[in-house]
């Protein structure tokens, strides 16, 4: 727990189940909670998807997912944040993360939730195998770790 | 000293193994490794064609990086999660 924030991280092959994970994040001393649901996009590139395959380095992914969900918390003051992200293979239409912050007041719980979506977009060691009716392929979209080398 | 190399996605498709041992003389770094790597694998890529990202018991690390015996170490390319 940092300053206050609990942290829950799901991560694997279950589905995702949104109802407990909302009743976890609601907090009385919460005036908001923001959400980010990343499906799986039927078209990417001029290309019809059928299905993306996800898979991780489990344990430093896990420890990534942590270290970004507590760098939100010490630069906004947040009551809790629910992590979880699907590994295998998700059809079209599938939830394949699903993030939630709680916080006091609207505009630190958007901020928040925009903050880890785009770290764990960036750093943290998941990849998805497209397939398409051309192919399939593995996609390489992020930046890498902040320049400090954590 | 010998080193467990883990491989992900596409360089574990590459290699065809989601892991071996790697022996390396005392005072090797990241680099060392990775260039023994792509010597034991000439399908890996290199750095022009695709960035890779060291790191040495699930930490990045620079390149320069020491290494010590027993050490877990893997490449990976650009992350897609999400």
């Amino acid at each position: 727990m940092i300053v206050g924030c609990n942290i829950k991280i799901l991560f694997g092959l279950q589905e995702i189940d949104s109802d407990n994970l909302i009743a976890y994040i609601k907090d009385d001393t919460a005036g908001a909670v923001v959400g980010f649901e990343g499906t799986v996009r039927n078209e990417n590139a001029a290309c019809t998807v059928r299905s993306l395959t996800y898979e991780a380095y489990e344990p430093m992914a896990r420890e990534q997912i942590q270290a970004v969900c507590e760098e939100a918390a010490t630069r906004w003051n947040l009551k809790k944040i629910a992590v979880q992200h699907r590994l295998g293979k998700l059809a079209v239409g599938d939830t394949a993360v699903l993030i939630l912050v709680s916080a006091p007041h609207r505009r630190e719980a958007f901020q928040a939730c925009a903050f880890i979506i785009d770290e764990i977009k960036g750093r943290v060691p998941i990849w998805k195998r497209e397939e398409t009716e051309k192919g399939s392929r593995w996609l390489h979209e992020g930046t890498g770790p902040p320049a400090t080398g954590t | 000293m010998i080193l467990n190399v883990l491989y992900f996605a596409d360089l574990r498709e590459l290699v065809g193994a989601p892991d071996e041992a790697l022996e390396c003389s005392a005072g090797a770094t990241m680099a060392d490794a990775w260039q023994a790597l792509r010597t034991r694998h000439p399908s890996l890529p290199d750095e022009q064609t695709l960035p890779i990202l060291p790191v040495l018991n699930r930490r990045y690390v620079s390149w320069s990086e020491p290494l010590a015996d027993g050490a877990e170490i893997t490449f990976l390319t650009p992350v897609s999660g999400g």
